[in-house]
């Protein structure tokens, strides 16, 4: 397997989209109410306030209130609600 | 919302899952697949949606994150047709609904005329309605091309036609061609005759010997206008004779007389103020007036003061509200006095004079007589009017022709 720096360098380089070379999750934030996440490997925790969500490069922690999983299908998760944060906690 | 709606349409089921880790039994559905949607928390446990085939699956993944499930309900369109199959009167009245629906819009209801000016709607109606295109006929039977070329050969006036049926709305539009320009014939010989027995006010002749002056007093059926020209060669000397059409105006007094009587002592309605309503409903030609006013013995009027017709849209129902309103009268003997007679006499007169005159009125003389009870006016009208008729030359050719026989 080739090492992360090449394959970034050639992603660059060739202008591919990074997320779907690279494995990394992709986040659409539509104001604080509706979030989507592409890409993503599992569900950690979930709850009404705070939501984990394990990603190709850590976990991402968001936190809000009234969560709520409008969607779950393997290719991406749509969370709706009053998000007040997104974090990755690595 | 394609998604929910294809979902929708598949159905599919409500669960609430409980259990130590709900996060690990849905990360494992989603893994195989399993599409899941709403997932809410409800207390201790987790509500959220999966479809039908989903449900099947679900079983594995409870048994090995170590979850328990429970139905909430099945939702979406298989579920609810299940449902309804056990209520057959409202199927049949969907059914029904669906045929009627059908059946309602499978006639033509309206006709309408688009473009047509000099054609009457009527005429045209009544040749749609022979080849089955009236309202109330089913629209199935209605062929539009024939009606095209039946309107084509039935009206000449009509240049293009398009007959068309929009939902239960015939149309019909149509382009009439440009009037044909009346012809006037300049060659065929004629003649002015008198229309009445008159005395010429004045005559101007503008093609033909004029054969009258003004003063003269003409019976009817007089040559007036000759068409016939004497073409001499200086003075008294006849080259020959030319055959025109005679065209001119001759305005002529003419005396009509009319009579009128009046009595002098006459019934006059007075309205006393008392007015009753009657309301009624009328279908058709059959009038339902259930509450009728008591008028008692006394006269009244009556008289249509309001009224509805019911109609959905643009279509007319059979169906309407009348509105009348009786209005009482005491008749009263009244008199009047010979001057009154006579002006009120004149007014009849004056107005009738009008209505049947054609022509200019010159002066109107009245002559009163008082026979017991009444008045007679005997008026002698003068009335300037044209009085010049035509008649064709061979015609009177052809009565020469006869008399010589």
């Amino acid at each position: 397997m080739l090492g992360g720096g090449l394959r970034r360098n050639v992603v660059n380089a060739l202008e591919l989209p990074k997320e779907v070379i690279l494995n990394l999750p992709l986040i659409s934030l539509t104001g604080k109410e509706e979030l989507i996440i592409e890409n993503y490997k599992g569900i950690i925790e979930y709850g009404d306030e705070v939501m984990r969500v394990n990603t190709g490069i850590g976990v991402l922690r968001i936190e809000g209130k009234e969560l709520f999983l409008k969607q779950l299908t393997s290719e991406c998760i749509v969370v709706t609600g009053k998000i007040k944060g997104i974090l990755f906690l690595t | 919302m394609f998604l929910a709606l294809w979902y929708y349409l598949h159905g599919y089921v409500m669960i609430t899952v409980s259990g130590f880790s709900v996060e690990r039994f849905v990360n494992m559905a989603t893994f195989r697949g399993i599409y899941l949607w709403n997932i809410q928390p409800k207390g201790s446990c987790v509500q959220m949606n999966v479809s039908t085939k989903g449900y099947f699956l679900l079983e594995e993944c409870a048994e090995k994150t170590g979850c328990q499930y429970n139905i909430i309900c099945r939702c979406g369109l298989p579920a609810l047709l299940k449902k309804y199959k056990k209520r057959k009167i409202l199927s049949l009245g969907v059914l029904f609904f669906v045929a009627s629906l059908y059946l309602l819009s499978s006639f033509v209801w309206t006709v309408e005329v688009e473009g047509n000016e000099r054609i009457q709607k009527e005429e045209l109606f009544a040749v749609c309605e022979k080849m089955g295109m009236a309202p109330g006929k089913l629209k199935w039977n209605v062929n539009t091309d024939n009606i095209t070329e039946i309107l084509l050969e039935t009206f000449p006036d009509i240049s293009w036609v398009s007959v068309s049926i929009k939902g239960t709305d015939a149309l019909i539009k149509i382009v009439e061609t440009i009037p044909q320009p009346e012809i006037v014939d300049k060659v065929t010989p004629s003649d002015l005759i008198a229309k009445k027995d008159s005395v010429i006010q004045s005559i101007t002749a503008e093609a033909g010997t004029p054969m009258v002056q003004s003063g003269d007093v003409v019976k009817k059926g007089e040559l007036l206008i000759s068409g016939e020209i004497i073409i001499a060669a200086g003075e008294e000397a006849e080259v020959g004779r030319e055959y025109i059409r005679a065209r001119g105006a001759i305005l002529g007094k003419v005396w009509y007389t009319l009579e009128e009587k009046i009595a002098l002592h006459y019934e006059e309605k007075k309205y006393t103020g008392e007015e009753k309503k009657d309301k009624s409903i009328q279908i058709g030609d059959v009038v339902l007036n259930i509450i009728q006013p008591n008028m008692g013995e006394s006269t009244y009027d009556k008289q249509k003061t309001g009224g509805k017709q019911f109609a959905i849209g643009d279509f007319k129902l059979p169906v309407a509200w009348v509105e009348e309103t009786y209005k009482k009268y005491e008749t009263v003997q009244k008199e009047r006095t010979e001057e009154e007679a006579k002006r009120e006499i004149e007014q009849i007169l004056k107005q009738k004079a009008n209505e049947i005159v054609e022509g200019e009125i010159e002066n109107i003389d009245i002559v009163y007589q008082k026979q017991e009870d009444s008045i007679v006016a005997i008026a002698t009208i003068t009335v300037v009017e044209e009085i010049g008729e035509e008649q064709k030359r061979e015609q009177i050719i052809l009565q020469q022709n006869e008399e010589e026989l």
